[in-house]
């Protein structure tokens, strides 16, 4: 079977472990317990009629003292560039992680998660563009670790990117 | 057609030995007959008979008509019975033996599937076996360890048994990964049966986070070794072996003896080798490395504990026939050892030596490191020379330092440096500093031994600029060693090696033997030097053929092949860390005599290289 390496990164606490566990595990905690390192976890997913086996790395969120290590996204077929909706400055993160990437780690395809949809009411996020990211993502979508919301479309959409990078992966309603 | 083919009643026509009709018939019959028979226009067909004959009397049979008849000659024989079998048993009993001798591999390869199970199975029953042996034992018996193991089995929730066997193996390859050193996917993974696994693609990945991390974290580190090659978790350890595509890794119970690293190594060469082009492409798809489980199952290994109790006698034959039998060897390794335990403890004493680094090596060469003075009583090649250690076996790099003065005994100049320079330049082990009155009565050093790059570019800087109290230029540094300077050298003087073979896979030719002794040395030194940079080190060793045999890669890769071999027979012993020997053939696509049409040269091209391929951690 075909395996993948996929990455989730990210401000801190934008919900990666959370949409990884709703992923995989169908579940959701209000909780938060940050991640420090990487957590890997792995689902399968049937893609066209071909079985797949993703491998997430599940990476520590970046914020003033941490720097994602560039090193874990060796050898990766692609990444969630995950922002929280209701923290603006999370986006910015975002774009500073995805030029770093480029630059030491290679373009990798991505999908770009606008998460914690359910929080409408708190929704911060208004930059059609998304500062020039919604051009280069192989898509972008919200998301709600919460509700489930696009989670299983989320990680189909970059499996799909990866697997045939021609088609043009589902836009979602951002 | 009997008329034509009876070779006994040859071209005369036989008698019809049917009743007899008229006689008048007959006569009608046998003059047509006879007509036919003479008349040239049959002449073909008694040329054919006659081929015929000729061909059953001679035996010379027609190839393609033996071959459509034979297997159902086979078939009709093997219904008969036995006697085709006991006719054909010795001749294939021969082939076979013939087949091994001449390569082993394909029938190797053929059998493990089968063999390999059959005998890992064996061995678990048997130890299972043993251990409920043992536990119905223990079960009557009330020594405070058995109740001690009970009561961690209730605790644990594992079976007594089970408690009983971890506690009486000295260890235990429990599982063997084999990971894809990119991407950090499994490509394929044993367990030895009985042990309960964790799901090998997470473990996999999170080894694999680990090592990135501990290499992303301590680079500066200056001590030896390449990577992280052991992680502890409780009694357990995790074994790295890295290659250039793959890593191997094993979760080892207990306490794994030394050996098992070259069980690994050999390992992760094999899968190398045999898997080169599937781990260059990996693409994801791990199906293939189904066909590395005999590579990976060599690991399971596992050794019991010597038990404590009885068994005396038992334990003093098998000492004494170890001693006999690798006595001698290993006498040789302690003596050598012993002897140059003696020099060094020798130059510590003598009054106007200040040993920097010392390093012993009982394969190859042996190191010294240090400074001496003009007052010393003997100069440091006498000493050598007085000792029992072969000086033609030392690389000496002592420096003369007219003021020094040691205190006989130690180690340290007898005047203590009032400024601590090797604090000021954070200087590693294995460099030296010296003090001395320089000119105008002004503090002044000189250091000798051996250090990385970057730390003498640093070190030379801070002199130059002044350190601390002391004015710019304070310490002589031209005495210490840059060590990625040697490593590079070292691996350019082995690169130079060539060794010629100037006949089949035979090493016995004396340049072949010399070269290969060169080449072994300068790989040790090159294993060494990397180990001291925390460079890890890939041997490729690389056979090149002449243009002129037939199948040349295999003829190079066996030429390779014969010298890894030699190469890892030295490799336990090359006091470097761990480095990977692999192999390649480069065919005739790299002469060495390019134009050389004549049989000589184009032996001169039949010929083994190495490179060193250094990677930093
Ligand atoms: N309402 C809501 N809360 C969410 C959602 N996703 C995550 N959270 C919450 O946000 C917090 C952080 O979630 P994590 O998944 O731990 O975030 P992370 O990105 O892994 O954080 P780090 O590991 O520290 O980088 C937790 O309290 C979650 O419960 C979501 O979709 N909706
Ligand atoms: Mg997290």
């Amino acid at each position: 079977m075909k395996q993948l390496k996929i990455c989730m990164l990210g401000a801190f606490a934008v919900g990666k472990t959370s949409l990884v566990a709703r992923f995989v595990k169908s579940v959701f905690s209000e909780k938060y317990h940050s991640t420090i390192g990487v957590k890997i976890d792995k689902k399968q997913l049937s893609l066209a009629g071909q079985d797949l086996t993703l491998v997430l790395w599940d990476l520590e969120g970046e914020d003033d003292l941490v720097r994602v290590q560039m090193t874990y996204l060796r050898g990766a077929a692609g990444y969630l560039l995950v922002v929280d909706g209701t923290r603006p400055e999370t986006l910015e993160t975002a774009v500073l992680l995805r030029r770093r990437i480029e630059t030491e780690a290679g373009v990798l395809p991505f999908v770009l998660l606008l998460n914690k949809y359910d929080l409408a009411e708190r929704w911060a996020i208004n930059d059609p563009g998304l500062l020039g990211l919604r051009d280069a993502a192989a898509a972008t979508l919200n998301t709600s670790a919460k509700d489930g919301l696009n989670v299983d479309e989320a990680f189909t959409a970059l499996a799909q990117a990866v697997v045939d990078p021609g088609s043009g992966a589902a836009e979602g309603s951002a | 057609m009997a008329t034509d083919a009876s070779p006994e009643s040859g071209t005369a026509p036989r008698e019809p030995d049917a009743g007899p009709p008229g006689a008048a018939d007959v006569d009608e019959a046998m003059q047509q007959l006879r007509a036919l028979l003479v008349s040239p226009a049959i002449e073909p067909e008694r040329e054919q008979v006659r081929q015929l004959r000729e061909e059953v009397r001679s035996g010379r049979v027609d190839p393609q008509q033996l071959a459509d008849v034979l297997p159902d000659a086979v078939r009709l024989s093997g219904a008969e019975g036995q006697r085709l079998a006991d006719a054909l048993s010795p001749t294939v009993d021969r082939a076979i033996e013939v087949s091994i001798e001449n390569n082993p591999q394909p029938m190797i390869d053929a059998i493990f599937p089968i063999i390999g199970p059959a005998i890992r199975k064996a061995v678990s029953d048997a130890l299972a076996k043993a251990v409920s042996g043992l536990n119905e034992t223990l079960e009557h018996s009330l020594s405070l360890q058995s109740v001690r193991w009970r009561l961690e089995a209730k605790r644990t929730g594992k079976t007594f048994a089970e408690v009983l066997m971890l506690k009486t193996l000295r260890y235990r390859v429990e599982q063997v990964f084999l990971i894809h050193a990119e991407t950090g996917l499994l490509l394929h993974h044993v367990v030895q049966p009985g042990v309960s696994a964790r799901d090998a693609d997470l473990v996999s990945g999170m080894l694999t986070a680990v090592t990135d991390f501990v290499r992303d974290s301590f680079t500066t580190a200056d001590d030896a070794g390449a990577g992280l090659q052991k992680l502890r978790v409780g009694g357990t350890s995790v074994w790295v072996e890295r290659g250039p595509h793959a890593v191997l890794a094993a979760a080892v119970r207990g306490e794994g003896p030394e050996q098992l690293r070259e069980f690994l190594e050999e390992s992760v060469e094999s899968v190398h080798q045999r898997f080169h082009d599937e781990l260059e492409h990996f693409d994801g798809d791990s199906a293939v490395f189904v066909g590395t489980e005999p590579d990976l199952a060599r690991c399971l290994r596992s050794a019991q504990m010597p038990s404590r109790s009885g068994g005396r006698l038992k334990r003093w034959l098998v000492a004494g026939l170890l001693i006999a039998g690798v006595g001698a060897v290993a006498g040789l390794g302690v003596q050598s050892h012993l002897r140059w335990r003696e020099l060094v403890r020798d130059l510590r004493g003598t009054r106007g030596f200040m040993l920097v680094d010392e390093n012993h090596n009982w394969w190859g060469r042996s190191q010294l490191t240090g400074f001496y003075s003009v007052t010393a009583p003997q100069s440091p090649g006498q000493i050598v020379t007085a000792s029992d250690v072969l000086e033609s076996e030392v690389d000496s790099d002592w420096r003369l330092f007219p003021g020094l003065e040691t205190r006989s005994g130690g180690n340290t100049p007898a005047p203590e440096a009032p400024v601590d320079v090797a604090a000021l330049l954070d200087a590693p082990e294995g460099v030296g500093f010296a003090s001395a009155a320089g000119a105008g009565g002004a503090q002044h050093w000189v250091a000798a031994g051996a250090a990385r790059g970057a730390w003498l570019e640093r070190a030379r800087q801070q002199v130059a600029a002044g350190l601390g109290s002391l004015g710019p230029g304070a310490v002589d540094l031209s005495g210490v060693t840059d060590l990625d300077a040697g490593l590079a050298a070292a691996a350019a003087a082995l690169a130079d090696v060539v060794v010629p073979v100037p006949e089949g896979v035979d090493l016995s030719a004396d340049l072949t033997r010399e070269r290969l002794a060169l080449a072994a040395r300068r790989a040790v030194d090159v294993a060494r030097l990397a180990s001291k940079t925390g460079h890890r080190l890939t041997l490729e060793v690389i056979g090149h053929t002449d243009a002129l045999g037939d199948s040349q890669a295999n003829q190079a890769l066996s030429l390779a092949q014969a010298v890894a071999a030699e190469l890892r027979a030295i490799r336990p012993a090359s006091g470097g860390g761990s480095w990977l020997i692999l192999t390649r053939a480069a065919g005739s696509s790299e002469p060495l005599v390019v134009d050389g049409v004549t049989a000589p040269e184009q032996v001169a091209n039949r010929r083994v290289t190495l490179v060193a391929r250094l990677e930093s951690r």
